[in-house]
């Protein structure tokens, strides 16, 4: 008995799949931007003697962007519901700016954005703007 | 009588290569035979066929109850000849390359030639066919539109086949084509599976909708959240710039 979800929906997830793959070299540049710029915020972070459970939060989101064994939409959705966390929790610091921590953030929510932007996923891409809007 | 006999053997051979063949060229099972390359495949599994018969009735092969009677001597023919062309004594690794030491090397090259000919004779009939359904299909309107539709009527294709048939449109889309070709490229994505004749229907069925040089009357609520997304993504990433 030949199994199937729907009488289509094969298709559509080998399209998608297909697209993710001749995509994901693209996305691969975009993520190693917004994790060198997360690594420049530590930086900045620990200079400045900020507190431990920002970097704490701000670490656990760069390793969740690194982990290869992950698919790459997955962990950048990922990502971004952790640092809509982070920035929630931390929007006085952030916010307050000292401009070289809010310079910092903004570059990586430009970077997320324009994952997102390129990958034309639904979900990534409302990840994104809510990240942006709320900011 | 062993006429007879011998004969059976030989149309229970081709049979098992016509299924064979009915597996690889789904979209057209009757076409296989009109082209005449498809004979000369059937003829090689029908002569194979009798060899394995005559090997099992002169050495009296033992293969239990089945090969008791005639019958059953010729189903066994029949379908052991299938095994006996694919089989090898050794595989010789030279370089890269495996060479199979045996019937094997011998048949498959006969095989590959009928089976190559054939695919030739078949595209031709499908490509004339197809560039004159796909003739006026704008294949932006069509990529998804029109795969789905034909996958929404056939019942029975399998979710690997219709991933497969996904993958390959989405890669079509990348490419830098001409649109032509893309459509007619698309049009042969999908008749691999549905056939031509379905094909045309459902471009019948969509017209106007995915119609070269056509524009539509109206944007889809989907195209127009997409729309808007994208516009928002913008319009954020001068702010962050």
């Amino acid at each position: 008995m030949i199994e199937k979800k729907s009488s289509f929906a094969g298709f559509h997830d080998g399209y998608k799949a297909s697209n993710i793959a001749s995509i994901e070299p693209t996305l691969k540049i975009h993520l190693k931007e917004i994790l060198a710029q997360i690594t420049a915020l530590l930086d900045v972070l620990k200079r400045k003697n900020k507190s431990e459970e920002l970097i704490e939060l701000l670490k656990r989101s760069h390793e969740i962007l690194n982990n290869e064994s992950i698919q790459i939409l997955e962990r950048s959705l990922s990502f971004g519901e952790t640092f809509s966390i982070y920035l929630d929790m931390h929007k006085q610091i952030i916010g307050d700016s000292d401009s070289e921590i809010n310079q910092k953030v903004k570059k990586i929510i430009y970077n997320f954005l324009t994952l997102a932007e390129k990958s034309e996923d639904t979900n990534l891409s409302s990840l994104a703007i809510k990240l942006g809007e709320n900011f | 009588m062993e006429i007879l006999i011998y004969l059976l053997v030989f149309l229970f051979g081709c049979v098992s290569a016509f299924a064979e063949l009915l597996s690889r060229y789904t979209d057209s099972p009757l076409g296989i035979l009109k082209v005449g390359p498809s004979y000369i495949y059937l003829a090689i599994n029908g002569i194979s066929s009798i060899i394995a018969y005559c090997f099992i009735s002169a050495y009296q092969v033992n293969f239990g109850p089945i090969g008791d009677s005639e019958i059953g001597k010729i189903i066994l023919a029949g379908t052991a000849s299938m095994v006996l062309l694919r089989s090898s004594f050794a595989s010789i690794k030279y370089g890269k390359r495996n060479i199979e030491a045996g019937i094997s090397s011998i048949t498959q090259i006969f095989l590959n030639t009928a089976d190559r000919a054939f695919d030739r004779k078949r595209s031709e009939i499908n490509l004339n066919t197809i560039s004159e359904i796909m003739k006026n299909v704008d294949f932006k309107k069509a990529e998804k539109d029109l795969p789905t539709i034909c996958l929404t009527i056939m019942q029975n294709v399998s979710n690997e086949e219709q991933q497969r048939m996904g993958e390959e449109v989405q890669k079509l889309s990348k490419e830098e084509l001409d649109y032509k070709t893309k459509s007619i490229g698309l049009g042969v994505i999908i008749a691999r599976v549905t056939g031509p004749d379905l094909l045309n229907e459902a471009v019948t069925s969509l017209d106007k909708t995915i119609e070269l040089g056509h524009e539509p009357e109206e944007i889809t609520v989907e195209k127009r959240i997409l729309i808007s997304r994208k516009e928002k993504i913008e319009k954020l990433k001068k702010k962050f710039k």
